[in-house]
């Protein structure tokens, strides 16, 4: 029987001969000198799924081909989604916006895991994912659906489908459309969370209600970087956070009431108009510069419900996208309780 | 502190100067190797290493001018990244066998016999493990990249040693 101390070295001794066994190349750091400023943990946390076969509908509608054609001398670019269009006939002012979104989201009914039940709640998004590899950035777009069920406990099922596509742009609102209903009926990939596998982004419970100190949570969710409200890169770190939340957990009333809070109080915020989100439903928009790129976050104007935030690219970098671009979005569902694990409501 | 513990062919240092002093490409260089091997020792995969420590270096890099403690940084991203990765994994490893070895030299046959035991390990006891025995972290830092309290990485560590030592009995 091993001694405590003769365990403890033979742990040294037998790590060091493993880890010695791994000969890895030298970075290649010029690369990541020209990439986007802008992060986005969550997405890239799931980069592991891109090489989940397309299935057959995905493949009828995206064609993939190298990022050079034959005897082309133009790079081509990432397929992005178009644009959405605002009209800002009407909209109100955008402090005025936000007091009264942060008064009608607090009415918003909150959907709490009932005993031995779930929260139900289904996302789909396209996000922009950057490779780097041999001194070469590839961008790829990788339409994806999530459905996740939270219990009251904590404990969640989460099931992935998603497709990778790299296309050339433009893609239509057609090719758009066809790919999303390729991906709703893709290959599922299921995970079951721990509250500990989330690492900080476990619980919106967590998140204070003031402004400011909600801005610092989301600015510098692992206590790291500046919490300054007119600091592009924290801003841009804030609304990050605010994604990987909600990767992970359905937006809740105290949540939205503080956002709308919140976004009163950074500097550039404004008021993008009246819009149709992704899914088709009426919302307005409200728009958060931050770093190179622009978020657009659309509400429901009359109840304050998130609907659906976009990321448009706006400076030109090794993401090869054609600018402006969008570069991301998450379309968020009404979230409903279910009596079990992968059940499913009625009309989520 | 710094990751490249051991790492003799290519370590800059074990000191604190190459993170905040000198450029990213400095601070990758001398992090990269003993990164990716960490990411070996928690992954098990050598090309899975690689990539999650490029996607983690990508991350420190959106934020280095803001880091004021980059290694930290890193630690924390890495560890958060083979966490998830193994996560996602789990599925697929049971249908497939392991990645085979990186290469032919390696340990001993007891020694084969604790690592797969330290594989055996939850992923926090392992990290803990990896990180106290092979890195020589503190437990300060190890906390930090757990994002847990200094006193749960005593008692993470406690448990795993108990295990490791029931296994090995």
């Amino acid at each position: 029987m091993p001694l405590v101390n003769d365990l403890e070295q033979q742990l040294r001794a037998a790590l060091d001969a493993d880890a010695q066994r791994v000969r890895p190349q030298r970075p290649d750091p010029p690369p990541f000198a020209a990439l986007s400023q802008r992060s986005r943990q969550a997405r890239q946390r799931r980069r592991a799924m891109v090489s989940v076969p397309v299935c057959a509908l995905a493949a009828a509608a995206i064609t993939l081909v190298a990022l050079t054609g034959p005897g082309s001398t133009t790079p081509a670019v990432a397929a992005t989604p178009p644009r959405l269009v605002f009209d800002p006939t009407g909209a109100p002012p955008v402090s005025a916006l936000l007091r009264r979104l942060s008064i009608e989201a607090d009415k918003l009914p909150r959907i709490v895991a009932p005993r031995g039940g779930y929260v139900y709640f289904r996302s789909e998004s396209w996000n922009l994912v950057v490779s780097v590899s041999n001194r070469t950035a590839t961008s790829t777009l990788v339409p994806k659906v999530d459905e996740i069920w939270i219990g009251a406990d904590g404990p969640r099922l989460q099931i992935q489908r998603d497709a990778a596509p790299i296309t050339p742009e433009p893609l239509s609102a057609a090719e758009e459309r066809n790919a999303r209903k390729a991906v709703t009926t893709g290959p599922p990939q299921r995970s079951y969370l721990r509250p500990s596998d989330l690492g900080v982004f476990d619980s919106l419970a967590r998140l204070p209600d003031s402004p400011r100190a909600l801005f610092s949570k989301l600015a510098a969710p692992q206590g790291y970087g500046s919490t300054r409200l007119t600091d592009p890169t924290a801003v841009g770190r804030a609304i990050n956070s605010l994604e990987n939340y909600l990767d992970f957990s359905a937006p809740t009333p105290r949540l939205l009431t503080a956002l709308y809070k919140m976004l009163a109080i950074i500097p550039g915020v404004s008021d993008a108009g009246w819009t149709t989100d992704r899914a088709g439903r009426p919302a307005i928009g409200i728009a958060v510069p931050a770093d190179g790129v622009s978020t657009t976050i659309l509400v429901n104007p009359r109840t304050g419900a998130l609907l659906d935030i976009e990321d448009v690219q706006l400076q030109k970098n090794l993401n090869r996208v054609r600018v402006p671009a969008v570069i991301g979005y998450d379309v968020l569902f009404k979230a409903a309780t279910v009596s079990a694990l992968g059940v499913r409501p009625a009309q989520p | 502190m710094n990751f490249a513990i051991g790492d003799s062919e290519q370590a800059p240092a074990k000191d604190e100067r190459s993170a905040k002093n000198g450029s990213f490409d400095e601070f990758c260089r001398a992090q990269y190797p003993a990164a990716v091997r960490l990411g070996w020792l928690l992954t098990r995969s050598s090309s899975g290493s690689e990539d999650l420590v490029q996607e983690a270096f990508l991350e420190v890099y959106r934020r280095f001018d803001s880091l004021t403690e980059p290694q930290a940084y890193l630690r924390r991203t890495l560890a958060n990244r083979c966490r998830s990765w193994l996560r996602r994994e789990m599925v697929r490893r049971r249908e497939q066998p392991s990645e085979p070895p990186p290469g032919k030299d390696g340990p001993s046959v007891p020694d084969m016999q604790l690592l797969r035991a330290v594989q055996r390990l939850s992923y926090r006891q392992r990290f803990v493990v990896v990180a106290r025995y092979w890195a020589d972290w503190s437990e300060q830092e190890i906390a930090s990249a757990l994002d847990c309290r200094p006193g749960t990485v005593k008692s993470l560590s406690a448990r795993a040693l108990a295990q490791l030592h029931e296994e090995m009995s």
